[in-house]
């Protein structure tokens, strides 16, 4: 390729041809840019004009999951991205915030993150940009539960058959979505085993949705929560965000597999120990995935995954053998597609786990050899992977 | 595999003689093919390519013909087989976009875009996005001969949403 470049080959392409590149019409170019990693694309936008604004009309690629590490000490306010498709490159954020080590990142969407502070605030934080978004404090609550400071800096929560003075809120199944363009927003979260809460953007307090109780996990796509509660009964829900209040659809209500067996077997196969997650597929079927717990004797079959929601009804849960050319993201609740030149594996689940000497690092389970392994391409001794997330950059910024 | 020979004629009035199996990897001329019942001694008349640019095309097309040939007749080749071939292609594509100047492979681009011959324009793309690959917007520039546009606050702007990619 080299030998096209010689300065000699440039002198012939100026004059008539000048600039001809940057008029590439605008589906060729998208081809290009579709064939960049994150951050050649990012590069290609400052060329020039043309092209950068044909990388704002360019359609999503395929997105590919980044790990982003976040610093150890107090001093460092930058993280340390990892692309699995440029193996031997880290890459460093900007300083982002002050204190940020402080901040325990608790979920993401694209490249923005939801940050929790030492006072169980949260606000949302552009990754790339470093644009902050405050939400409410989460002492403002609108429903029955109620939730105050008290004086040494921990919570009273007040129920109507309880209360419960507590060092720290329990803030489990956190769940942010946000509008690239306009910046809208709804972040959700279950406060304990009580209530599922959200704020949307203009929102100054906390909304308790009723019946939400036993909250397990939650995810949410286009307008839509879907959530899983511990419970044997209608144990998968869905929530119509559209509106200005959420309304629950009824028409996707199941009993768990396995509960007409009787009781006792119920207790034994089907709730002890086992981590529940859904996870949404590229195609937005929602999967329920069980991990067994990793013992002594669970070294094979890990994971068991059915599909609980499709645009068409299903009469009962499905269980999922495969999930063909997509890999699972176990701990951010997506598919995403696979290949080789990704850098993922196909028909595989990454998750954050324990095995043996790895503690709290990131293995990868083959669902057709049912075997698991850790994550080969991440030397990851000098970084701290027990605070690593995965993130799918987004493409318009 | 039919033998059949069909013409092409450029905008420049060059005229080619092409395997019709092969000028089918053009989906503009597969339609016609298939539609108007080309006429055997008439030449299609393609006012977009110029002749230089149109020889690259078939050039391309005969030779992705015959490793479309090769896969039916051994179906049971191994895997080493199918590699080795792979790489041969591989490496013929290589040499293909190796050989041109980044004026013709633009020009091949449009031409393959205009007969809608997709994996030629996968082949280009991928080898223009090749020389952008892990450099500097000003080493692009000077590769592509594109002139910078932006004013110096544009351009300072655009850096710093994401200065992280230029570290």
């Amino acid at each position: 390729m080299e030998k096209n470049h010689n300065p000699n080959s440039h002198e012939c392409l100026r004059g008539d041809a000048s600039n001809f590149w940057s008029d590439l019409p605008l589906d060729l170019l998208n081809s290009v840019f579709q064939r960049l990693s994150f951050a050649n694309f990012q590069r290609a936008k400052a060329v020039c004009s043309s092209w950068y604004s044909a990388s704002r009309q360019s359609p999503k690629k395929n997105q590919i999951p980044w790990l982003i590490l976040f610093p150890k000490n107090n001093n460092d306010t930058s993280c340390t991205l990892f692309n699995p498709e440029e193996k031997d490159k880290l890459y460093k954020t900007k300083d982002l915030i002050v204190d940020f080590a402080k901040n325990v990142c608790i979920a993401t969407y694209g490249s923005w993150l939801l940050m929790k502070d030492h006072r169980y605030n949260l606000h949302i934080l552009n990754l790339f940009t470093g644009e902050k978004i405050n939400l409410p404090p989460v002492e403002s609550q609108l429903g029955m539960t109620k939730i105050e400071r008290t004086l040494d800096d921990g919570f009273r929560i007040t129920n109507i058959s309880y209360i419960l003075e507590t060092k720290g809120i329990v803030i489990r199944s956190p769940v942010l979505w946000i509008d690239e363009k306009t910046k809208d927003y709804v972040v959700l979260w279950a406060l304990e085993n009580w209530c599922v809460v959200y704020a949307k953007k203009g929102d100054n307090l906390w909304n308790q949705i009723p019946g939400t109780l036993f909250c397990v996990h939650m995810v949410y796509k286009d307008h839509k929560l879907y959530f899983l509660r511990c419970s044997p009964y209608r144990n998968f829900r869905i929530f119509d965000f559209s509106g200005e209040i959420p309304r629950e659809n009824f028409e996707y209500s199941f009993i768990e597999p396995g509960f007409q067996l009787g009781p006792r077997r119920i207790i034994s196969t089907s709730w002890s120990g086992c981590e529940r997650k859904l996870v949404l597929t590229i195609t937005g079927d929602v999967l329920k995935v069980v991990r067994m717990p990793s013992g002594r004797r669970s070294r094979t079959k890990s994971f068991r995954i059915f599909k609980v929601y499709s645009s068409e009804l299903l009469k009962k849960h499905e269980q999922v053998d495969s999930l063909g050319d997509e890999a699972m993201l176990f701990d951010l609740g997506v598919t995403v597609p696979a290949n080789e030149i990704d850098g993922l594996n196909r028909n595989s689940i990454y998750f954050k786990g324990t095995l043996g000497k790895n503690t709290n690092a990131i293995f990868v389970f083959n669902l057709e050899t049912q075997k698991m392994e850790p994550l080969r391409q991440l030397d990851c001794s000098s970084l701290q992977l027990s605070s690593a997330r995965w993130f799918l950059p987004s493409f318009t910024h | 595999m039919s033998s059949n020979m069909i013409m092409l004629k450029s905008s420049d009035g060059a005229s080619f003689e092409i395997e019709e199996a092969a000028a089918r990897k053009s989906k503009i001329i597969a339609n016609m093919i298939e539609v108007e019942c080309v006429d055997e001694d008439k030449a299609i008349p393609l006012q977009n390519v110029t002749g230089n640019i149109l020889a690259l095309v078939i050039e391309y097309c005969n030779k992705h013909i015959v490793d479309d040939d090769d896969d039916v007749a051994t179906e049971e080749a191994s895997e080493e087989e199918e590699e080795a071939k792979k790489k041969k292609v591989d490496d013929w594509e290589a040499e293909f976009m190796n050989s041109m100047s980044l004026e013709t492979m633009f020009e091949l681009l449009l031409a393959a875009n205009y007969l809608n011959i997709k994996s030629l324009i996968d082949l280009v793309c991928q080898t223009i996005a090749n020389n952008i690959k892990d450099k500097t917007p000003e080493e692009v520039r000077k590769i592509f001969s594109i002139e910078n546009d932006f004013t110096p606050e544009e351009e300072e702007e655009i850096r710093k949403e994401n200065a992280w990619a230029f570290g």
